[in-house]
């Protein structure tokens, strides 16, 4: 039995090795997770969601704890067959996939619907990390051989269409590069042809100073040799100046409604029963909640069914509501101790793989954690994304323990660290 | 052990042997990198956390009180007002609702542009057609809308393809059917706000008692005025209900029999068969005799039920604008007059109930009598000798009551006057009821000449209805009725949840007095001055009636200026109506009760006969007689009163 398991990790003493287990990284999830049953519970009265959502959380944990003496490092060979996986079920999503809620994200196994694009953020996580740590991003051009790594997965998600799972693999890319050793300026000359566009719209004199201001920061940080620095330096004012009319253009290709959906949120009562309804709704109810919270089963704005699809995305208004500013500080506490381990434990890896890869698996929950609390206090945009270990959503939770999985099996390797 | 500890070793020693070759992690870049993250990581938590500061702790009230907000509305409850019916469920007044229908040019614009894409994507048509687009959508509603709505086509292709105005009014009055209509074409644009209107089916027929309400819904005339409250609805005030976010209302949360209050009805007593053909009659006797206005009263004097209550010159409350607010008076309980001869037979039974009167006493009738200076004639102008009471009533001699009368102590007979509820009113539930006028006894009984006009009815007023309530005692074996209309308001199971408060029936004469008087009364319909409502093979008791007219503006009557009438009591033996009909100023020459009244009372009761099956008592004379009766009686200088 032994022998058998021995390749796992798992060998006669294994007891002794569960010392260096991370408890803090087991205990937040599974508080976060008990904060998600009870909301799952108090919005839906017809509690199959929430026993399927505590099932998965206990297969989740199980699952955590078999990966935990996991050795990674197994996992750089056979990058490229995780990353043909992806694709592969990202696909077969394309073709075979179920449509709701007028998207395809979904692919029925044996009555067990599965959303790929969740295991997805994991797989590229690792994919990335692996292809980091063979190439360091050193060189400019190293980032753009990463993003083309990432580039395939997350058009096929984009296309399905899943705006808010791209923008996962967009943060979780450039966590890990700027991590894997990209510089700082790198990643702002990157993503400044956005910053270009805004600006253009808001002000053009911002945008021209902006664009300039891109040149010299070209000049300075890209290139040394004599051929790449002019050369870099016009690039980048180029597309700057470019993106700011294509901006427009492409910001034109979106349909009123879709553009109303990405800027509503800064002031959601100019249409308070159309796209400014979801987030005017979610405030109500987090705002209602006062300090110590309505009650549990007591949210007058949870319980009428003021706010649709409150089980998933929406879930921590349920919670904002029922458990106050008290319990919103609760969970919070439990996402920032949890994310501080994971720094340190990314601090403290012992090997590269291992450090990018709880870099990545920290960006992949931050991103999702901040924009979906954001969203529901009505600080950013409505976009498909769930709250980890709390929302409704298997496959989410799944892949979430996976992840700290993972996790665990870096830190198993490397010096206990206090805070 | 060992063995494992060696594992365990080298294995370290690998990690190790990595650890060199590490390029990320050996500089102080990793540093920064690990403070960097750690710095933006820690901002964006605290900018979470401030966030939700500012929503749970400042803005927290706020919002609270918009959720409750949201949650709740005070509803003012709409209740469609409570329909009317008649005894036997005619519809005499419902509310219903009607619809103004409004267009917005703007979005039946833009509906037309979503139809062109979504056609020219299925090839259905081509670009350069697309000025056409809203012009033709329009021209397509304005065909199908034109004859629901009863307007000229062009006229709607101008109204819905001005897009200058964002809204226009197409019409205010759309009734249900019609809405329905509209609402199955669903065309674009179109809104549409929902009013109440009273309808009332039965219309001038019954408009004098029914009454109507104004624009604010506020009853102005009629049962609708007297009973504005209760038709209004019990429940007017405005509820905080609860709503979810459905904008469903929260059932449990709800007050007790919100929703069960708009399904009652107000019966009343009237029998619209009889109304009709009351308001009929009416109609063409004052038509037929040009009287100034008329009216006919039906009572039930067991219980007094109204069960007819027409009047002439009537009003169709359904088209108020056509009249004058004069007409909307209901004079029949309003204006007082003075009943004239209708008023003797009252004054007999309180004299054969005083005991100083006896049904087989004679008195002689001298054709005149002179009184403080004042000279009291029959209205035919001669004597009729000594006669029977019976032939008092029968000849309506003037002089034989008032010599009947003063047999009477004066302060006796003002007492039973006053007992009979002379000078108060009748309690009918109809507005504006006037009180009767009646002098002070210390008048009545010093002057002579006061208890002898009121003898035959002069001097003495009283609204037309009192007089039939008078009457009323005399019909039911000596009971004082309070006569009203309202008889119940109905749930939808059909149980009372409402009935008037009714005086309780008081005895003003005695049994014996009653039934005395009414058989006199058959006397006068038999061979007496009521012949003209005779209808063979039934007994009616009546008596007929032409008084003077009062002078409105001062004293003294208005000269030529009579009031005739004529009162029945049927059937004889045991009345179950009492019938009056009374025509003001009718201006055909010869007018008297018996010649202008009378045949409306018989075609009334001819009427309730059919109606109700009343079976004759004898075997019916042939027609022939009957013929001969009236000739007899329309040139024979007809009987006068």
């Amino acid at each position: 039995m032994v022998d058998i398991l021995r390749p796992l990790g798992f060998d006669q003493n294994w007891l002794r090795n569960w010392r260096e287990f991370d408890f803090l990284v087991l205990l937040m999830p599974l508080v976060l997770l008990g904060f998600g049953c009870v909301a799952i519970y108090s919005t839906d009265p017809g509690q199959a969601d929430f026993r399927g959502q505590l099932t998965m959380g206990i297969l989740g944990i199980g699952s955590m704890f078999g990966l935990s003496r996991f050795p990674y490092q197994w996992l750089q060979r056979s990058c490229w067959l995780i990353y043909a996986l992806v694709n592969a079920s990202l696909l077969a999503v394309m073709f075979l996939g179920r449509e709701a809620l007028g998207a395809q994200r979904w692919i029925e196994i044996g009555g067990v619907s599965i959303q790929p694009s969740e295991f997805a953020k994991l797989g590229i996580i690792i994919v990335l990390a692996a292809f980091i740590r063979r190439f360091p991003i050193n060189r400019f051009l190293r980032v753009w051989m990463a993003l083309a790594v990432v580039a395939v997965p997350a058009l096929l998600i984009f296309k399905q269409p899943d705006l808010g799972s791209s923008l996962v693999f967009g943060a979780v890319s450039l966590a890990m590069l700027y991590w894997g050793g990209a510089r700082l300026s790198w990643l702002i000359i990157l993503t400044s042809p956005l910053a270009a566009a805004i600006l253009f719209a808001l002000w053009v004199p911002a945008w021209m100073i902006w664009c300039a201001g891109m040149g010299v920061l070209a000049w300075w940080t890209l290139s040394k040799s004599s051929i790449w620095q002019p050369i870099g330096m016009l690039i980048t004012v180029g597309v700057n100046l470019i993106s700011g009319g294509l901006g427009q253009k492409l910001w034109n290709v979106l349909k009123p409604y879709q553009q109303k959906r990405l800027t509503i949120f800064l002031d959601p009562n100019q249409d308070p029963l159309g796209s400014g309804y979801h987030i005017l709704q979610s405030q109500i109810a987090v705002g209602s909640g006062q300090f110590w919270g309505r009650g549990l089963f007591a949210g007058t704005q949870t319980q009428l069914n003021f706010i649709p699809e409150q089980h998933t995305d929406f879930i921590f208004s349920a919670l904002g509501e029922e458990t106050g500013f008290l319990g919103c500080l609760i969970l919070l506490g439990c996402f920032f101790t949890l994310f501080w381990r994971l720094i340190l434990i990314a601090n403290d890896a012992r090997d590269d793989f291992g450090s990018l890869l709880v870099v990545g698996v920290f960006a992949m929950l931050l991103f999702q954690t901040i924009i979906n609390i954001g969203m529901n206090i009505g600080v950013a945009p409505v976009t498909g994304i769930p709250l980890p270990f709390v929302s409704f959503g298997r496959s989410a939770l799944l892949t979430n323990f996976i992840a700290l999985g993972l996790v665990q099996a870096v830190a198993q390797g490397s010096r206990k660290r206090w805070f | 052990m060992t063995q494992l500890r060696t594992n365990r070793e080298r294995a370290n020693e690998f990690q190790l042997r990595r650890l060199e070759k590490m390029s990320l992690r050996h500089s102080r870049q990793t540093k920064q990198r690990y403070s960097f993250v750690g710095v933006l990581f820690l901002l964006l938590m605290g900018y979470l956390g401030w966030t939700l500061f500012q929503l749970q702790v400042l803005k927290a009230p706020d919002l609270r009180a918009r959720a409750l907000q949201q949650q709740t509305k005070r509803v003012r409850s709409y209740l469609p007002r409570l329909p009317l019916a008649d005894r036997k469920g005619v519809a005499l007044a419902n509310d219903e609702p009607i619809y103004a229908l409004y267009a917005h040019p703007y979005i039946l614009q833009k509906e037309a542009e979503i139809q062109f894409r979504q056609n020219l994507k299925k090839k259905k048509t081509t670009l350069d057609q697309q000025s056409s687009a809203f012009p033709n959508y329009v021209k397509r509603a304005a065909e199908e809308l034109a004859p629901i709505l009863k307007t000229s086509q062009k006229k709607l292709v101008t109204q819905l393809g001005d897009t200058s105005k964002t809204t226009i009014s197409l019409t205010r009055d759309l009734g249900q059917g019609e809405m329905e209509q509209v609402e199955a074409l669903k065309l674009a644009g179109l809104e549409k706000e929902m009013r109440r209107r009273r309808v009332y089916p039965t219309g001038e027929e019954s408009a004098n008692l029914v009454g109507f309400i104004d624009y604010n819904g506020v009853g102005q005339s009629g049962i609708e005025q007297f009973y504005n409250r209760a038709l209004a609805g019990i429940d007017d005030k405005n509820r905080k209900l609860y709503f979810n976010g459905f904008g469903q209302i929260l059932a449990s949360q709800t007050p007790e029999n919100y929703f069960q209050t708009d399904d009652r009805n107000m019966v009343l007593s009237l029998d619209m068969r009889l109304q009709r053909a009351a308001h009929l009659a009416v109609q063409q006797g004052v038509q037929e005799y040009k009287a100034k206005r008329g009216a006919a009263i039906i009572l039930d004097p067991r219980n007094g039920e109204i069960l007819a209550l027409a009047s002439s010159p009537a009003f169709d409350n359904n088209a108020l604008g056509k009249y004058g607010p004069k007409v909307f008076k209901n004079w029949t309980v309003t204006e007082l007059y003075e009943p004239g001869s209708t008023f003797k037979p009252l004054n007999i039974a309180m004299g054969l109930d005083s005991g100083r009167i006896r049904a087989n006493d004679v008195v002689y009738d001298g054709g005149s009598l002179t009184l403080s200076r004042r000279t009291i004639r029959n209205a035919s102008g001669h004597g009729n000798g000594a006669i029977s009471v019976t032939e008092v009533l029968k000849r309506s001699s003037n002089i034989g009551m008032v010599r009947l009368m003063q047999k009477l102590d004066r302060g006796d007979y003002y007492d039973r006057l006053r007992a009979l509820g002379i000078g108060r009113k009748s309690g009918i539930d109809l507005p504006g009821e006037a009180a009767g006028i009646f002098k002070s006894k210390g008048q009545f009984v010093r002057y002579p000449i006061e208890s002898a006009t009121t003898a035959f009815g002069q001097g003495v007023s009283m609204t037309p209805l009192q007089l039939v309530r008078f009457h009323s005692a005399l019909a039911n074996g000596g009971y004082l009725v309070q006569p009203h209309l309202a008889t119940k308001i109905m749930n939808s199971q059909g149980e009372a949840i409402w009935n008037p408060e009714l005086t309780p029936p008081k005895r003003i004469f005695s049994e014996k007095s009653a039934r005395t008087v009414r058989q006199m009364m058959v006397q006068i319909v038999e061979s007496g001055t009521g012949k003209a409502a005779k209808i063979p093979g039934y007994e009616i008791a009546g008596k007929t009636g032409t008084a003077q007219k009062v002078n409105p503006n001062g004293r003294g009557y208005l000269q030529g200026k009579k009031i005739t009438s004529f009162i029945a009591h049927f059937p004889a033996d045991k009345p179950r109506y009492v019938v009056l009909v009374v025509m003001d100023e009718p201006g055909v020459p010869g007018a008297f009760g018996s010649t202008t009244a009378a045949p409306v009372v018989r075609k009334i009761l001819e009427e309730i006969i059919s109606a109700d099956r009343i079976l004759p008592k004898g075997p019916i004379p042939l027609p022939g007689r009957l013929e001969d009766d009236n000739k007899e009686a329309a040139k024979g200088g007809a009987p006068r009163d």
